[in-house]
């Protein structure tokens, strides 16, 4: 069965097609038959491909490809292959604990209503600066991480409700689970995406595969892992 | 081959899906921020620009059925 994107390129080649044939013989117009044609062709067809089309690129934003293909987000994909389990972007991404294909917007979109939506509407605002703006020397995050993006996953997991260290004091757990206490400026999950540090770092070496959706192109890009 | 207000129109509302449906196109077939941006900021506009000039041309064009197929009996 053709997927999806296969499905909309069919459509919009007959679309344009149809459309083509209008702009060729607008005469055909004059029949029943010529004015439905006219209404599939310049309305139906095109705002069907205009919906799927918008789902279509929804969906593709979200892959990690699509992020780390900007040049300033590139030192950030390659942060996720460092040899390094201290590293909290790394082990998610090398441990499977966060789908590989969509591991940036699996972190980096807030579990909250619209928040997909707010994070595709700062991309739109991160595309305009990375073509009419000027990028800042430092990325940063627009608001604090929230626990709620771990507790998103972690939240019921054994290792997380029954790890010593989460209940070393009582409270502690209630606190982590309600934000009070932060799992990242706590300083116990701190080791974020360093990327000013990739210079002498040692490199997980995954596929060819895993490594071009990182943004790192090829193999002599990343150092030799264990 | 003489064309009437509304076939103008609707042939200029055609051009404009057309160029949106094409840019739509080019989009998909790039992944990439900059796609996003191609199928908003043009394929979108475009094609919602089409769609409503030929909705407005439907109501503010109005053709007496007679001449039309007057002119059309002409052109055979």
């Amino acid at each position: 069965m053709p997927g999806p994107t296969t499905m909309l390129i069919a459509i919009i080649v007959v679309a344009v097609s149809l459309v083509a044939v209008m702009i060729f013989k607008p005469s055909i117009t004059v029949t029943r038959g010529g004015k439905i044609l006219a209404f599939v062709s310049i309305f139906i067809l095109p705002a069907l491909a205009g919906t799927m089309g918008f789902k279509e690129h929804m969906e593709e934003s979200k892959s990690t490809q699509f992020c780390t293909s900007c040049h300033v987000m590139q030192d950030y994909g390659k942060s996720l292959l460092v040899d390094d389990p201290a590293s909290v972007p790394a082990a998610h991404f090398q441990n499977n604990r966060v789908p590989r294909d969509q591991a940036c917007y699996t972190c980096h979109t807030n579990y909250a209503m619209f928040g997909g939506m707010k994070s595709k509407l700062r991309g739109l605002k991160h595309v305009y600066i990375q073509y009419f703006g000027k990028i800042p020397d430092k990325i940063e995050l627009y608001q604090r991480y929230e626990n709620r993006e771990c507790l998103h996953c972690h939240l019921g997991a054994r290792n997380f409700e029954e790890g010593v260290i989460h209940n070393l004091e009582e409270g502690k757990l209630a606190l982590i689970k309600s934000g009070q206490l932060s799992c990242l400026s706590s300083g116990c999950h701190s080791a974020g995406h360093n990327v000013k540090d990739l210079g002498g770092k040692t490199f997980w070496k995954s596929s060819p595969a895993t490594r071009a959706s990182t943004g790192s192109a090829s193999a002599e890009s990343a150092k030799e892992g264990k | 081959m003489r064309l009437t207000k509304l076939e103008r129109r609707l042939r200029q509302s055609g051009v404009l899906v057309a160029i949106g449906l094409i840019a739509e196109l080019i989009s998909l077939l790039w992944n990439h921020p900059t796609a996003f941006f191609l199928f908003l900021g043009v394929g979108a506009v475009l094609m919602a620009a089409g769609v409503l000039y030929y909705f407005y041309s439907l109501v503010t064009v109005s053709e007496r059925p007679s001449e039309t197929g007057t002119l059309r009996t002409q052109d055979l």
